[in-house]
């Protein structure tokens, strides 16, 4: 089979390699055209790659005042690990939120992408621990699981961050962690909505108080007053109330179901892409899984269920007794699940369509990943998929979801 | 006296500020037309600018607080500008 394809150098010619040659031997391609895609649509998207690529390049070998890169290098290897090349740095500690985050540029077999990575390790200016359980120090799982959740559905409606488990190793031994594209496109700057309560430099400009947001939000139970005080905090910033309120609901619909516990509380988790011109709309981005699904598991139950000879049915039975207590996360749950959906239909929610098939084989990816490396999260894993199964089975989810499964 | 610029990774121009190094101060800031909501982001006192605040800004920026700004913006005209804070922020050194 034949397919038109992009290469380095920027011209489109046919590549002939099987699907499970992309990128291997002959094929010097660096975008192949979908199946799903005309080809208008296919040079539009690879014209963007190139001009991306070229830009990685252009960042490749900038250094800060040190002498070191400011956008660290590293190389995938095959045995699938990113490890950061020889006398590099990793990581920008003044990235808000508890994980270590920073820019990395990666090169894969002579394709190099830039890719943001959120480690499972904690950011080296917050002196502590993790609090006990993989839900905390290990939120890559969730946020890969959940991002295949959002990937299969085809309408949420909501522009969405997607996240990859990844396999790191960045100086500090093997360790676990999310890379995901940059969220900005170009001429857009991405901006938190409510203050974190912070006094950096670049934060001074935010037009939310952390005080308006706890008592109008946080700390608030009305739904009604919830919404309206979102919409006119969204509305600051200049996204239209109605862009605003089906942003807000059809997050606050993921959120239910995903059982978000980081939304509601966290002001610092509404972000917004600004263009640099006013007559665009502002943007509102959805992000952050890592506090999803959560289900108290720790390195001891991962060990103790591995000498059970019965530890599939221990699993399932943990998962669907959570599965019962569930009553959904996020801006308008965690209390009574079918008032929560009633609101959000009430609301204007539109619900998914899920391609649940897709999504459960995700998880196989994920399992792959894991066992290659000899990590021990194969049961927490296990766990994780038999609890959004239940999940999406129980009657009120499914009233969010298209064609009801 | 050199001119900082700052633009967007396209090459847009956004807005461009004098820094003159003897006397620690700064122009008034030159704002693009429709620029100004972005220029607030990226420079949040772009309205009453400082060499202070500009300083400060800067050397966040490049994970450097406490650097000096003729040190920062002498480093960012030979070597470029890039920062995971901001990430489609470019800042160009001119003379002059």
């Amino acid at each position: 089979m034949k397919r038109l394809a992009l290469t380095k150098e920027g011209t489109l010619t046919y590549c002939v390699a099987k699907d499970e040659n992309i990128g291997k031997g002959r094929c010097n391609h660096i975008a192949h055209k979908r199946d799903e895609e005309s080809v208008e649509e296919f040079v539009i998207r690879a014209e963007k790659d190139l001009n991306n690529s070229i830009r990685v390049l252009d960042l490749k070998n900038l250094i800060d005042v040190d002498g070191l890169n400011t956008i660290p290098n590293a190389t995938l290897g095959d045995d699938g690990v990113i490890r950061l090349n020889e006398g590099k740095s990793f990581g920008s500690p003044k990235m808000v939120g508890n994980q270590f985050k920073g820019d990395l540029i990666i090169d894969n077999k002579g394709f190099t992408f830039k890719k943001f990575v959120k480690l499972d390790r904690l950011n080296p200016l917050i002196n502590g621990h993790w609090r006990h359980g993989m839900d905390y120090s290990n939120s890559s799982i969730t946020e890969d699981i959940c991002s295949r959740f959002i990937e299969s559905i085809s309408n949420t409606g909501i522009k969405s961050v997607l996240y990859n488990f990844s396999i790191f190793d960045l100086g500090n031994g093997i360790e676990t962690g999310t890379i995901s594209d940059n969220y900005m496109e170009e001429n857009v700057s991405e901006e938190l909505a409510i203050a974190p309560n912070s006094e950096r430099e670049d934060m001074k400009n935010f037009r939310v108080t952390f005080d308006e947001y706890y008592d109008n939000v946080a700390t608030e139970n009305d739904y009604n007053k919830i919404l309206e005080s979102m919409i006119d905090f969204f509305g600051r910033y200049r996204v239209k109330p109605d862009i605003a309120k089906k942003f807000i609901i059809q997050q606050a619909g993921l959120d239910l179901i995903l059982g978000n516990e980081d939304r509601k509380k966290n002001p610092s988790n509404f972000i917004f892409l600004i263009p640099s011109s006013i007559k665009e709309d502002v943007i509102p981005l959805n992000m952050d899984y890592g506090r999803c699904l959560q289900i108290f598991w720790t390195e001891t139950s991962e060990s103790r269920i591995e000498d059970m000879p019965d530890s599939e049915d221990v699993i399932n039975e943990i998962a669907m007794e959570e599965a019962k207590n569930f009553s959904g996360g996020g801006l308008f749950g965690g209390n009574n699940l079918k008032e929560s959906v009633d609101f959000l239909i009430d609301n204007g929610f539109e619900p998914f369509n899920l391609d649940k098939e897709k999504f459960l084989a995700s998880f196989n990816n994920l399992e792959e990943k894991i066992s290659k490396h000899g990590l021990k999260f194969k049961n927490y894993i296990k766990l994780k998929k038999k609890f959004i199964e239940e999940i999406l089975d129980n009657k009120e989810i499914k009233r969010m979801l298209k064609g009801g499964y | 006296m050199k001119k900082v610029i700052f633009k967007n990774s396209n090459g847009d121009l956004i807005f461009t500020i004098s820094v003159n190094f003897k006397e620690k101060t700064v122009s008034k800031a030159e704002v693009e037309k429709d620029r100004i909501e972005i220029s607030k982001i990226y420079y949040p006192d772009i309205e009453a600018p400082s060499y202070t605040s500009l300083e400060r800004l800067i050397a966040h920026y490049c994970d450097k607080d406490g650097c000096d700004l003729e040190t920062l913006i002498s480093h960012i005209e030979e070597n470029g500008f890039y920062t995971p804070y901001r990430p489609n922020l470019r800042i160009y050194v001119e003379r002059g």
